[in-house]
């Protein structure tokens, strides 16, 4: 597979799913992630101590190093939902490019598909809540054996009544051609090596999937689960169809859009949740990116129900203006710096060792993310069961490092950094840049324009010693991880051959216990922090917010995996 | 007559080619592989997704033989299709053009109602203090960029009254208060912002025909000064005035892209600038073309009215 997998990666959808710029974001409360006090609406109470609560005024602004992050998710879920009324969103990212999931859609198409189509399961990650994998096209599952997964669809689920589905059924065969049609063989089908197991799918009945592997292969789920794992009808599959327009078996129609401007979906009246959507439309407003200004105002204005702002001190004077919001604040994108393990001076692991031992990941917190901002790991943070502890993170130690560089015949080193055009500012490329000198590496900073960064630089072809700018996060840990650090990954930029790093990686596929797993992952989470095969920096927390009356519905733990994107047909809008 | 416009005609055709040619290469010379970013993202794919994509772009073949191949495409009103997503080009134009035509005509008016009094009265009231307020003024216009006017506007409108720009468009035939309430705003700031310049050309060549013995004649016949302004010396500053309302256009033009960004405004150049984000050929070609043609033909009008204003001027 090739790696148009990066071509979602968009520079928009980074500076949107971190909040732009430099996100400032606190310290987290170090008892908040696992919290009990602190669980989702599946568990209990939603704030923190600090005060967040979705209506108070000046006590929900957060302050380094502690911050509230997640909204009052009782009050949101509270209440009788009502029906009638236009849900008013923001595009991240700018406008969509294309509207198909399976063939690596920008993140605003996937906002926008994200309404239309359905998937077998969903995923749902709310803030310092628990993961959940709910039923969404596929009412009850099963699994006989470890390679072997069956799915009993729900008899009522149909096409939406526009061409070219016409409102027919939804089948059991139409499930069968979704897999096939995801594992084609073009480099765009970014799903692809996410099925590669995927051994045979077979339609038992017409409301029966039973899909076999053939290996065991754990990360179905979570893969199907993802943002990305949408059910398309047959019908899209030729001249592009998909990626013009989203016709699916969602809650919500694709109607009309204005061009950069508005993109519209209206109820479907068979959906086939009783009762869902709620609302009647659904509104997805595209402002100018590079204008931060635009979104807050038309928040404060009462013309969108969904807010944020680019920046931190904007998010804070956003607070402060619209005080009885629901704010949360989210883990934005995963920040490394990429290193090329195929190339001199990368190819050493003492010379990896010692960057990553020189890096001063404090100052990227307090002056990238202006103390709003945890040190990273392999795994993104809002995967919290997966982190490893922080004294199994490394600290900075500069003598360490020079002793590192000296041991690998290095008294100096030059380096470049390749990264696009602003990518400098967001990411902490200038505190790498400057903490690296103390130990004698020059860090040469080449920008690029975003579009060839993404391609020739962050794609598979990997043309570059170290990178920094951000990098995507996903549900499936199968595809954050085997897929960039496999040698046999069809994302793997960094050119890693580690045959033990390879072995660990395929064998955590075939763990089924949760314990075990989640022991793996981390096992995996520390050897590639060990090896300094990536470089985790810090990352930043992105402020989201809804307007008070928006109820049943709120962003997700995970400004990247866009999961909330599963649950629109939820949301729900009080009278104001 | 007839010769002078056939002759503007063939040298308006002319400009456009030249245009258009300039531009069908200078995206070719964009910074980036091209074709691997289109490769990776469009519609075509597969394992010859490159060599598909230069075909579509006619980069696999001869420069002029592709440039001659998409003349013929547009001479027959096809602009063809997106690279991104196989949308047809010709329907994103026919959507935008009117938008982006209404905010430029309206900035136009206004800035011509702005700019053009503006630099007489500062011209009749020269070195007085109204005359260094307004010269002031225009300073700060032509320092100042117009969308930088915009954000600071919206920005301060929010803070205070809490109030936004409407972000939802609408035809002004559906609903001409809503769509005239989107665009006053745009529309005055881009007019006025490139008013200044012409503010400053209209006060010099007021000054300039001030000056003349046939003003002077005027006044001593005991005319009003409001008939000697605007009767005699405005009619004759005016020649040099329209002659740079093409130029004044042209500034618009390029305003238009950033306003429709801030005033979520869907119009051409919006669509422009996505289009050079994603390297979608012939998105830029096409809007290119437009632009051309509509400088050209701006120009062509104003050289024509000359012959209306000064009755000295004939081709």
């Amino acid at each position: 597979m090739q790696g148009n997998y990066w071509q979602r990666l968009n520079r928009r959808r980074f500076l949107a799913g971190m909040g732009t710029g430099a996100a400032g974001a606190a310290m987290l409360v170090s008892g908040a992630c696992g919290s009990s006090s602190n669980k989702s609406s599946n568990g209990t109470t939603g704030p923190t101590s600090s005060g967040s609560s979705g209506g108070s005024g000046g006590s929900n602004v957060p302050t380094p190093p502690q911050i509230s992050l997640a909204p009052d998710l009782k009050t949101i879920q509270s209440g009788t939902p009502k029906t009638g009324g236009s849900f008013h969103a923001v595009l991240g990212g700018g406008s969509p490019d294309q509207y198909d999931p399976l063939r690596d859609a920008g993140y605003p198409g996937l906002q926008v598909a994200g309404g239309c189509l359905s998937s077998l399961v969903r995923a749902h990650y709310p803030i310092l809540g628990d993961l959940t994998i709910e039923p969404d096209l596929a009412e009850t599952r099963e699994q006989p054996d470890e390679q072997t997964t069956v799915f009993h669809l729900r008899k009522n689920a149909k096409w939406q009544n526009v061409a070219p589905v016409n409102g027919r059924d939804l089948t059991a065969d139409d499930i069968k051609a979704n897999f096939d049609y995801m594992r084609t063989a073009q480099p765009d089908f970014v799903l692809g090596p996410m099925f590669e197991l995927v051994d045979r799918v077979d339609a038992t009945d017409a409301h029966t999937v039973t899909v076999h592997t053939s290996k065991p292969y754990a990360p179905l789920i979570s893969n199907l689960a993802d943002i990305w794992g949408k059910i398309i009808p047959k019908e899209q599959y030729a001249d592009d169809l998909a990626k013009q327009k989203p016709v699916g078996s969602g809650p919500f129609i694709f109607d009309h859009f204005t061009n950069g401007v508005e993109y519209v979906l209206k109820k479907n009246p068979d959906y086939y949740i009783s009762g869902k959507p709620y609302v009647d439309e659904l509104h997805w407003h595209n402002f100018d990116p590079s204008n931060p200004n635009l979104a807050p105002a038309a928040f404060k204005a009462k013309q969108i129900d969904t807010g944020g702002a680019a920046t931190i001190p904007l998010a804070l004077q956003l607070i402060k203006d619209v005080p009885n919001a629901n704010w949360g604040w989210r883990y934005g994108v995963l920040n490394p710096m990429m290193l090329n393990n195929s190339v001199a001076p990368f190819n050493d692991e003492r010379v990896r060792q010692a960057v990553m031992y020189a890096i001063d990941p404090e100052s990227i917190i307090k002056i990238t993310w202006q103390g709003f901002g945890k040190q990273g790991q392999q795994i993104p943070l809002w995967y919290s069961e997966y982190q490893l502890a922080d004294a199994d993170l490394p600290k900075r130690d500069v003598k360490k490092a020079k002793d590192l560089l000296s041991a690998a015949g290095h008294s100096n080193l030059d380096l470049v950094d390749k990264t696009f055009q602003g990518g400098q500012l967001a990411f902490g490329t200038l505190q790498v840049q400057q903490s690296l000198k103390d130990a004698g590496i020059n860090l040469t900073i080449q920008q690029q324009q975003w579009a060839d960064w993404r391609v020739n630089v962050y794609g598979i072809k990997g043309d570059f010693q170290c990178t920094m700018g951000g990098e995507f996060d996903f549900l499936s840990l199968d595809r954050q991880l085997w897929n960039s650090y496999h040698s046999k990954g069809a994302a793997n930029n960094r050119h890693v051959k580690d045959a033990n790093l390879d072995k660990m990686l395929d064998d955590a596929r075939g763990i089924f216990d949760h314990a075990k797993s989640v022991a793996a992952y981390k096992a995996i989470n520390k050897y590639i922090t060990d090896h300094a095969i990536n470089i985790a920096l810090p990352n930043g927390t992105a402020p989201t917010a809804t307007q008070p009356w928006v109820k049943g519905w709120f962003f997700d733990w995970s400004a990247g995996a866009l999961l909330e994107m599963n649950f629109l047909d939820s949301v729900w809008l009080e009278a104001h | 007559m007839t010769n002078y416009i056939v002759g503007r005609l063939i040298s308006a055709v002319i400009t456009v080619i030249g245009t258009t040619f300039l531009v069908f290469g200078a995206v070719r010379f964009l910074p980036g592989n091209a074709v691997d970013i289109i490769a990776s993202t469009s519609t075509v794919g597969g394992p010859n997704a490159h060599a598909q994509v230069e075909h579509e772009l006619g980069l696999d073949k001869p420069f002029l033989v592709g440039y001659g191949d998409w003349l013929k495409q547009v001479a027959t009103g096809d602009f063809g299709k997106s690279l991104i997503n196989g949308q047809s080009i010709n329907r994103f134009l026919k959507e935008g053009l009117p938008v982006s035509a209404e905010l430029g005509l309206m900035s136009l008016v206004f800035g011509i109602a702005f700019g053009v009094p503006i630099g007489v009265i500062s011209a009749v009231k020269q070195d007085s203090w109204i005359d260094f307020v307004l010269r002031s003024l225009s300073i700060v216009l032509l320092a100042v960029p117009g969308f930088l006017i915009a954000v600071i506007i919206i920005v301060v409108a929010s803070r205070v009254w809490n109030w936004n720009p409407p972000i939802t468009y609408i035809k002004f035939t559906d609903d001409p208060v809503h769509n005239l309430e989107q665009f006053l705003l745009p529309a005055i700031i881009l007019g006025f912002s490139s008013a200044a310049a012409l503010m400053r050309f209209t006060r010099t060549s007021m000054l300039d025909v001030y000056r003349q013995d046939y003003v002077r004649t005027a006044r001593a016949k005991g005319l009003s000064e409001r008939s000697v302004v605007w009767t005699h010396a405005f009619r004759n500053a005016l020649i040099p005035i329209i002659s740079v309302i093409g130029v004044f256009l042209a500034y618009i033009i390029g305003g238009t892209v950033i306003f429709e960004q801030i005033f979520q405004l869907p119009g051409i150049g919006r669509f422009l600038l996505s289009e050079v984000n994603t390297r979608d050929y012939p998105g830029i070609q096409a809007i290119a073309l437009i632009f051309a043609l509509i400088v050209v033909a701006v120009n062509l009008i104003t050289d024509l009215a000359y012959t209306l204003i000064d009755p000295r001027v004939r081709y």
